[in-house]
């Protein structure tokens, strides 16, 4: 089921980023789309019945039915690397703005 | 490394001295040029000496060579050619823009050549091929015209990839390089022996000049520099015809294909393949006849002319008989000799004019008489007239032409002969005969160094015209080294199916009869001379004499009759416009500056990609 | 003993990442930083081919893979890594004076590039190409050119998300993101089901097309060469595309198991790539243009090349290309720098004044082009001959009629660049443009000094031509070795 809902979210961002003009909203989408790809690689690690991964004084085992960890290691990265890329792009943008005077890509005339 | 006389040596040898040539000329120019003159020379001397290593193989560093009876006919004629223009490079060195790297080339270029014709497996004839191209590459370009080099190029690599094709897919189905045993296999597999003919046989018409690849011959050796033409023309050509000569004697293509085949109720008697190439020969006789005559300028137009005598030698070589190869391989030895020496003669004349338009010249015989005589020898070989050596290739051609009873062909073949008297004769005309301009009054003679080979081609067009048993023995030779029949001579005659020449008696008929012709000149009355520029215009100025001269629009009458013909031109330059347009194309709709364009694309070809089997 | 430090191939990671964090404390000196880190790596790669004995694997952490992650130095990868680090030394030597203040950013670019080449586990090629990849929207930047980076990185987000997406659904099928052990258990399987690899290789192979410059997916591509400097220039084309590309064979030595169907569909891609780009140059007049079209180009062989199995040749073609274009883009974007254009109308004649540079540019063209006595040549007969040998007749054919094409416009920009005057003009000295072009000896030399190297890595295997096609080009190249 939460599947379906990242797919949905990574169409939503393509579908964003395939008709916004406007920078800002080309980074919102990107970033949906990000959003989208993290849920899913979360969803991937579960396991029906199972619980946190972390090793506490009362699940002190083993051998209990844990939630797949090694994915929540894997979206911890990418949404800290999707950080850094919206922070960029961000910049990016500011320093279009000050180079062209807009923020919509189509009236960003020269080269 | 032991320094026996061998043909690995040689190629060794010129390397080396090519890398030299290049040293001494940033030091001398002069030096430079002279070290390509001692060391073209000194190559021909020594594979003349090679004569008696046929058959035996050297190797350099592991590159293998075996110097074959033809081999050795194709090697020395190059030889002789390059040796004869070496020495119009001296005079050249301060025209050129960068003179170092041509001498290089020029060396590079006789190496890769004589590579080529020694090769005994088909990765070296191909590197050496290559070696040619791209050394020819780069002397094009200090001529006239940049794009001439690129239309060289392109059609030259079209064949050398074309080749390449072959030899890796005979290599895929047999294993091996070596020439002749691969040939040899081929030649028993139909789809070997069609793949090895098209794709070796492309490249031999392309380098040859053969129509429909023939446009890049008149831009390349119209506008190459000048000495630098005589080579493309009178040498490298001929390296089209050993590609030729591969597919169809070494091979051979009618042990490869079959030859009972009828054709409206008639027997043909060579195989299709073969049949395809006398017609393409055929054509090109006439499409480089008829362009040559309407050509201005004269290197453009020997240019031409020697479209039309690749044409010949397809044709000789695709019959494939005793005599029809006799005449394409006496063929390109007269067509070489006579070619070099066209435009060795129109070199001089650029040397001390400064001009190949005709109808800027004029006169010249009387300022320039010995050049005069050797281009009058050259053009009368390329056109087929006794007692040159070019009428006794034409003959044999004649002969088995018709011999096979192949009318049209020999009608292609008969109009290119008459045809040629119009376009050798209006240079002649134009830049010799008439009045000398006034600018050319003080014209020198052109210097010794250049009369020098200029005369020894000259010699050895008429020689070989009046004794031509002398090469035909030699061209016999290889003609049975690789299985073929050789061809009859006695003495000084040559005899063939149809009937025998003699030359010598055509000789002696000939000169008797310019004897008769010379007696009747000098007695009667002779004509009053008019300045050519004289010219009553009802008193107004004129502005463009040039177009009065009367070399201009010379054959107009007969050029309008094929004007508005479609040219081979047209049909290249669109497909180079059709690949221009394919590229700006791509280049707009899939790279753009927005993000969402890029997108489109990844999004339309992952669905193409996934193709439903996801969804 | 300190020996066997220096053999580790982290420290071509970790030397450029450690000295990266310390250049952004220690601003004044990120340059010497800069050289340090190129100079350490391109020593300690050569220093590891040296001693080269045989595959090794090290395991970071010390977490056996494929719990933990790997780094792999084989022959593939030694290739990769000191053809990268010396390059990236030249680079810095011939286009130092352009980093300014994009020190930091090209230390992290040289340690994310090496961790690319050297990885064995797929996320940990996903981290890296995210690195290297805002690294390269940051210097791709450099001369105000935010519009084109900004289209690099949407597009270069979107093509890494899709490959995360594609490990994640690897990850899903076969429990393990490390190469080798997904490689085996294919093996162990014997190539059933290789329909449900189908969706994760294409979003795979997507996204690394997007970063290997594929058509259409590398439509970024010319806004951010096409002004480029020479040293953002030579960084994608020769730096990037090295390590991108050798990353995709490795995945598709390892992980791509392939239906007739998907092969098909990634061919098409290939061969779309190599003819359009090579169309696309053709009709160019610019230099940096034709380059950066060329290297799209190249860019599709390979991958081609890849899709077939025919690992060697391919790492033959892509050093071969990735050498020339260092050499060609660096020149192209001096000469840019210098005279304001790279039209190369306007560009008549400019060799004439800097012979050196000239000869280099030449025999890194003819290299590229691929004619004999050059290394390229070299390359192509290899891949040629392994096509044929793969049974397949069609290829063959596409790549030497586009090596038609791609011949005549290089040889244009030659004959052009050597020449003066207009057609129908004698090529001559008098009528040379006179071009202000000072301070090109360094660029000269060391232009000359790779055409000797691709000169001489030309004839060698010629001169050993029986042996050359006899046996695999790696054991050729060992007992040339060898036997020196």
């Amino acid at each position: 089921m939460i599947q379906y809902v990242s797919i949905a979210l990574m169409l939503v961002g393509i579908y964003g980023l395939l008709t916004q003009k406007n920078v800002i909203k080309l980074i919102v989408s990107l970033n949906i789309f990000e959003v989208g790809i993290n849920v899913f690689i979360i969803s991937v690690g579960y396991v029906s019945g199972g619980i946190a991964p972390i090793l506490t004084s009362q699940n002190n085992t083993s051998a209990l039915l844990y939630v797949d960890p090694l994915p929540q290691a894997l979206v911890l990265t990418s949404i800290v690397i999707g950080v850094g890329v919206t922070a960029l792009a961000l910049a990016f943008a500011r320093r279009m703005h000050k180079q062209y005077g807009t923020y919509n890509l189509d009236e960003m005339e020269g080269e | 490394m032991n320094f026996q006389l061998s043909v690995s040596l040689v190629i060794a040898g010129l390397f080396a001295a090519s890398v030299l040539a290049w040293l001494l000329t940033k030091l001398n120019k002069a030096l430079g040029a002279w070290v390509t003159v001692v060391a073209s020379a000194a190559a021909l001397t020594m594979m003349a000496l090679l004569h008696g290593e046929i058959g035996s193989t050297v190797n350099l560093f592991f590159l293998q060579f075996t110097l074959t009876e033809y081999g050795w006919f194709f090697s020395v004629i190059m030889l002789a050619v390059f040796a004869c223009v070496s020495f119009f490079n001296i005079y050249w060195m301060p025209k050129l823009i960068h003179p170092a790297a041509y001498n290089m080339l020029y060396l590079l270029a006789l190496t890769g050549t004589l590579g080529a014709f020694s090769a005994r497996d088909f990765i070296t004839l191909f590197i050496f091929w290559e070696l040619i191209v791209w050394a020819s590459m780069f002397i094009i370009p200090f001529g006239k015209s940049r794009k001439a080099s690129v239309t060289y190029y392109a059609f030259s690599a079209f064949g050398s990839l074309s080749m390449l094709y072959g030899i890796l897919f005979l290599y895929h189905k047999f294993g091996s390089f070596e020439i002749s045993s691969v040939l040899q296999q081929a030649a028993g597999d139909p789809t070997a022996a069609i793949v090895a003919f098209v794709t070796i046989g492309i490249a031999g018409l392309i380098k040859l000049g053969v129509f429909p690849f023939h446009i890049w011959l008149p831009q390349a050796h119209g506008n190459a520099p000048e000495p630098f033409s005589p080579i493309l023309s009178g040498g490298l050509v001929k390296a089209g015809g050993f590609a030729a000569f591969l597919i169809v004697a070494v091979m051979p293509s009618y042990k490869a294909f079959s030859t009972n085949i009828e054709f409206l109720g008639r027997q043909l008697t060579m195989p299709l393949p073969n049949y395809a190439l006398a017609i393409l020969g055929a054509v090109s006789i006439v499409v480089g006849t008829l362009m040559a005559i309407s050509q201005n300028d004269f290197k453009k137009l020997i240019a031409y002319s020697s479209v039309a005598n690749a044409g010949y030698i397809i044709i000789g070589l695709a019959m494939a008989g005793g005599l029809s190869t006799g005449g394409a391989l006496m063929h390109i030895f007269a067509h070489a000799i006579a070619s070099a020496a066209a435009f060795l003669a129109a070199a001089a004349v650029v040397h001390r004019t400064g001009t190949t338009k005709m109808n800027e010249l004029g006169g010249l015989i009387h300022r320039m008489p010995l050049t005069y005589l050797v281009y009058l020898i050259a053009i009368i070989s390329m056109a087929g007239i006794p007692p040159m050596a070019g009428f006794i290739s034409k003959w044999m051609l004649f002969q088995s032409m018709m011999g096979r009873g192949m009318a049209f062909i020999a009608a292609a073949a008969f109009f290119g002969s008459i045809g040629s008297f119009l376009y050798v004769f209006r240079p002649l005309s134009a830049v010799f005969l008439g009045q000398l301009s006034t600018k050319h009054r003080y014209v020198k003679e052109a210097p010794p160094l250049m009369m020098f080979p200029m005369i020894l081609l000259s010699l050895a067009s008429v020689v070989f015209g009046v004794f031509p048993n002398w090469v035909l023995r030699i061209i016999s030779q290889v003609q049975t080294s690789v299985g073929l029949e050789g061809l009859t001579l006695e003495g000084t005659k040559i005899i063939a199916s149809n009937g025998a020449i003699d030359p010598t008696l055509i000789v002696i008929i000939f000169g008797l009869g310019f004897l008769i012709a010379m007696i009747i000149f000098l007695r009667f009355p002779k004509s009053r001379k008019v300045p050519l520029m004289d010219q009553y215009t009802a008193s107004e100025f004129i502005w463009t004499p040039e177009l009065l001269h009367y070399a201009t629009d010379f054959y107009a009458p007969f050029e309008r009759l094929y004007q508005k013909a479609p040219r081979t031109e047209t049909l290249y330059r669109t497909i180079v416009h059709k690949v221009s347009e394919l590229g700006a194309f791509a280049s707009y709709a899939f790279y753009s500056f927005k993000p969402g364009t890029v997108l489109l694309w990844v999004a339309i070809v992952v669905v193409a990609m996934l193709g439903g089997s996801v969804l | 003993m300190a020996l066997d430090i220096l053999k580790n191939p982290v420290l071509l990671i970790a030397v450029p990442l450690l000295l990266a964090f310390l250049a952004v404390f220690l601003k004044k000196i990120d340059k010497a930083l800069l050289w340090i880190a190129a100079v350490a790596n391109a020593a300690s790669a050569v220093l590891l081919a040296v001693v080269y004995q045989g595959m090794t694997v090290v395991e970071l952490g010390g977490f056996k893979p494929p719990f933990g992650i790997s780094l792999v130095l084989d022959e593939y990868s030694l290739i990769g890594v000191v053809v990268l680090n010396v390059l990236f030394a030249l680079i810095l030597l011939l286009s130092g004076k352009l980093v300014k203040q994009y020190a930091t950013v090209l230390l992290v670019a040289l340690a994310a590039l090496n961790g690319i080449i050297l990885t064995g586990d797929l996320f940990n090629l996903f981290v890296f190409l995210e690195i290297a990849a805002i690294a390269a929207y940051i210097f791709t930047a450099m001369d105000k050119g935010f519009k084109h980076s900004f289209n690099y990185l949407v597009v270069g987000t979107l093509g890494s998300g899709l490959y995360l997406f594609g490990i994640i659904l690897l990850y899903n099928i076969f429990g393990s993101l490390n190469m080798f052990d997904i490689r085996a258990q294919l093996q162990a399987i014997g190539g059933a089901g290789a329909e449900t690899l189908t969706l994760p290789l294409v979003m795979i192979f997507t996204g690394l097309s997007v970063e290997a410059k594929l058509m259409p997916f590398g439509g970024w591509v010319k806004g951010v060469l096409h002004k480029a400097n020479s040293l953002v220039g030579t960084m994608i084309v020769s730096g990037y595309a090295l390590a991108v590309l050798l990353a995709v064979g490795r995945l598709m030595d390892t992980v791509f198991q392939m239906t007739d169907a998907v092969l098909i569909a990634f061919t098409a891609v290939a061969v779309g790539t190599l003819i359009f780009a090579e169309a696309s140059a053709f009709s160019k007049k610019n230099l940096r243009e034709i380059l950066l079209f060329s290297s799209v180009a190249q860019a599709g062989l390979v991958v081609l090349l890849f899709l077939y199995g025919l690992t060697v040749p391919a790492v033959l073609v892509l050093v071969n290309n990735v050498v020339s274009k260092f050499v060609l883009f660096t020149v192209a974007g001096r000469l840019a720098h210098a005279l304001e254009t790279d039209d190369i109308g306007e560009l008549k004649g400019v060799f004439v004044k800097v012979p050196l540079v000239g000869v280099g540019f030449t025999v890194a063209v003819m290299s590229l082009i691929g004619l004999p006595l050059f290394f390229g040549f070299v390359a192509k007969i290899n891949a040629l001959v392994g096509l044929f040998n793969a049974g397949n007749v069609w290829l063959p054919l596409i790549i030497l009629v586009m090596a038609v094409v791609e011949g005549a416009y290089f040889v244009r920009i030659l004959t052009t660049l050597w020449n003066t005057g207009e057609e129908g003009e004698v090529s001559s000295r008098d009528n040379l443009k006179a071009f202000n072009l000072d301070g090109m000896k360094g660029l000269g030399v060391v232009s000359v000094g790779i055409a000797i190297v691709i000169v001489a890595l030309g004839i060698l295997p010629v001169l050993n031509i029986k042996q050359f096609f006899s046996v695999d080009f790696m054991t050729f190249v060992q007992q040339l070795l060898g036997g020196m």
